[in-house]
């Protein structure tokens, strides 16, 4: 309950800052823009759906980082950690709760820009509210989100706010886009650095299943739900193991 | 005031947006040589920014399958599907990439019909990105006639060539494109052009000469039988 | 630990570390106890180690040197701030929240059920004499007001024992007095409270026995009343004890 707590306190504030408003109105800017988008005779139902998405996926990674980071920072910043961590809670429940609160935020905010996308994507005629992979790419995104908001939250319990932001986008970038090079890049390494390198892949997050934003936009259909399912599973799971590693070292720090 | 001031403030924003849209294509007609403001403030990044858009019309073509493949032993010219490599044996690995396959396309295929106008849009962002971008002209306007018709194709790249007036590969495909639609006059006059601006300055170059001399005697004998 | 000991310091030692080979000790062997029912004042100079104490009871300072008991718990236990209400020295809270939005949380996370949530809000804030301010942004408080929301989100979950860090800054004269008398009411009500404050003379009204920290090290622990017996105040007892003596001392 503790936890749930802590995770609504970082709904509110988060949802009464200005950034999510002011991310929320480009992207209904830009959906506008692509709607009315007219290139005479070319196509562009695939491209203002591609162009969208990937600005929706990306403004939802960019508000989301900051805003966990944030999570502790300011808490530390301002002593407010003192009012929750003197309540009968564990800092287990105060991680979680803070990183909860975080992915919530997110995936409001989130789910705000999906909305604009499908109106878009309905008003062009490039889609139907009845695909499921569409869906399916929604869920994805937020499991994603979860696993962002823990990882920014690791990295904000053992560096400075910069640092921490600055890292989580790295590991976004280079895990979600270039995920399946690096794979066959380490397959061409002498055999330690591959082992070594093999380990550091393994526990990174691959944020690279769950961007199914081409198979939407070109019509490959929906994921098996085996996999779908698998794929929830290990980004859930991941999420649980980072905020934990969190909490265990956010155990020993001095407030 | 303080209160609606950010309110106006984003208003204004998305009315600049939307009607940039509308603004800005005819405000460019009017200096074909300049680039948008926007795109000279871009300055290299918009260079960068007009190659991912044309590797993203060859992308398209695919239906999402990026042909560029990690391994370098396949040759992305030719149409293959793209196997596990053979180096990852362990079976975590082998989850791992089956996955990833099943996140993004993998399986070649091309767009058909009247899938094929969706490549316009990445060719057309191109060349707004970088109107020297030759390449994306070039594949463009190709890919304007075979989608719509050769006049779309011949418009796009007589833009083309109000923006790079000494690009001999431009005038080439031009008379090409007059060539497919039986325009021989027009034809001609663009492989002459062609002919005499050609330089010899890639790999290329002597095979687009040898064109250029194939199709204007094409297009010479088809003016003399008047066909 | 004795059974009508609400808090319990044994042995209790804090060493910060200062740089790659220093460190500072700020708590030096602490030993005390804070009987159900008192109120105890907790002062000395600046530097002299109560917030680290303070910290170590609350477990902000986990694992430190000796023991800290709570409520017959020990501090690392979060069940031994079951019933504990803490009012910290700085008073920053989450500013994008309302006053009985921020109790709710904090009643939530005291583990208070829902069904009496609202009513324990209310409770509190009339406690503080806040009840106009309930539905106002924490961010549009002066900082006596913050003072107060403080105080209300320490009692918020009706706790036995409360621990509050400087409780008069930066309030004015007639949020004192309150203050005061809500001290006096949670007395006779059995709260055991624990509190340190820079302000003697409000120590010297409202605690029965004080502790008296110099350097890291209990200088003295007694009664109010015997620490001022060879007369004067609070102020020159504490001037007396700390060995110190200023021109401008009567």
């Amino acid at each position: 309950m503790g936890s749930l707590a802590i995770a609504r306190l970082a709904i509110i504030e988060n949802l009464r800052r200005k950034e999510f408003y002011v991310v929320l109105v480009l992207v209904l800017g830009l959906a506008v823009w692509m709607a009315m988008l007219n290139m005479g005779s070319s196509g562009t139902g695939r491209f203002a759906k591609d162009v969208v998405m990937q600005v929706t996926w990306l403004a939802s990674f960019a508000l989301a980082i900051p805003l966990a980071v944030r999570q502790m920072a300011s808490d530390l910043e301002h002593k407010t950690v003192y009012v929750l961590a003197s309540r009968p809670i564990s800092r287990w429940h105060y991680i979680a709760g803070r990183t909860l609160g975080a992915a919530f935020a997110s995936v409001a905010c989130f789910a705000c820009m999906f909305l604009v996308l499908v109106l878009m994507m309905m008003f062009k005629g490039v889609t139907s509210v009845a695909d499921p992979g569409l869906w399916q790419a929604f869920v994805l995104q937020i499991t994603a989100l979860f696993m962002v908001c823990s990882i920014a939250m690791l990295f904000s319990v053992v560096g400075t706010p910069g640092a921490a932001v600055t890292f989580s986008l790295l590991i976004l970038a280079i895990m979600r886009y270039g995920g399946p090079s690096i794979l066959a890049l380490i397959a061409k390494m002498p055999p330690l650095a591959r082992i070594l390198s093999w380990v550091v892949y393994l526990t990174m997050p691959h944020l690279e299943f769950f961007n199914i934003s081409q198979r939407v936009v070109h019509g490959w259909g929906p994921l098996p739900l085996s996999i779908l399912g698998q794929v929830i599973v290990y980004g859930l799971g991941y999420s649980f193991v980072v905020t934990a590693v969190a909490a265990v070292i956010f155990r020993r720090r001095w407030l | 005031m303080d209160r609606w001031l950010p309110k106006i403030v984003i208003a204004g924003a998305i009315a600049i947006l939307i009607f940039s849209s509308i603004l800005v294509p005819r405000l460019r007609s009017a200096n074909p040589q300049d680039r948008d403001v926007l795109i000279q403030v871009l300055g290299g990044t918009a260079d960068f920014a007009a190659e991912e858009a044309f590797h993203e019309a060859e992308v398209y073509f695919h239906a999402g399958f990026d042909t560029e493949c990690p391994d370098e032993q396949t040759d992305h010219h030719v149409h293959r599907e793209v196997k596990a490599s053979e180096s990852v044996q362990l079976p975590f690995l082998k989850a791992i990439e089956h996955l990833q396959g099943e996140a993004a396309p993998r399986i070649h295929k091309h767009l058909v019909g009247e899938e094929e106008k969706e490549l316009l849009p990445w060719f057309i962002a191109a060349v707004r990105l970088n109107p020297h971008y030759i390449d994306a002209w070039r594949v463009g306007s190709y890919w304007f006639y075979r989608t719509d018709n050769g006049h779309r194709g011949i418009e796009f790249i007589t833009d083309g060539i109000k923006r790079n007036s000494g690009d001999y590969r431009l005038y080439l495909d031009r008379g090409i494109l007059h060539h497919r639609i039986k325009e021989w006059g027009p034809a001609i006059e663009d492989l002459e052009t062609a002919r005499r601006l050609w330089k010899n300055d890639s790999e290329d170059s002597p095979y687009e000469l040898r064109a250029i001399g194939t199709y204007l005697r094409d297009c010479r004998a088809h003016q003399r039988v008047g066909s | 630990m004795r059974m009508d000991a609400a808090i319990e310091v044994r042995n209790l030692s804090v060493v910060y570390r200062t740089g790659r080979m220093k460190k500072k000790p700020a708590v030096k062997d602490l030993s005390f106890q804070v009987k159900k029912g008192e109120i105890v004042g907790f002062i000395g100079p600046n530097g002299a180690g109560k917030t680290s104490a303070i910290k170590a009871i609350l477990d902000f300072i986990p694992l430190p040197r000796g023991t800290c008991i709570v409520d017959g718990i020990s501090s690392s236990d979060p069940r031994s701030r079951q019933r504990l209400g803490y009012m910290p020295e700085v008073s920053f809270y989450p500013k994008y929240l309302t006053l009985e939005e921020f109790l709710h949380v904090c009643a939530a996370v005291s583990g208070l059920p829902a069904r009496s949530r609202q009513k324990a809000v209310m409770s509190a804030a009339e406690r503080v004499g806040m009840t106009e301010h309930l539905k106002s942004k924490l961010s549009t408080f002066s900082k006596g007001m913050l003072q107060q929301a403080g105080c209300a989100q320490a009692l918020v979950h009706n706790p036995d024992i409360l621990i509050l860090d400087e409780p008069m800054s930066g309030l004015d004269p007639i949020a004192r007095m309150r203050m005061r008398h809500l001290l006096a009411d949670l007395r006779s009500e059995g709260k055991t409270i624990l509190f340190s404050s820079h302000e003697l003379g409000e120590i010297e009204m409202v605690a029965d026995r004080i502790l008296l920290l110099d350097k890291g090290r209990l200088i003295y622990q007694g009664p109010v009343a015997e620490a001022v017996d060879t007369g004067g105040n609070l102020e020159q007892a504490f001037l007396r004890l700390l060995g110190e003596e200023l021109p401008w001392a009567a």
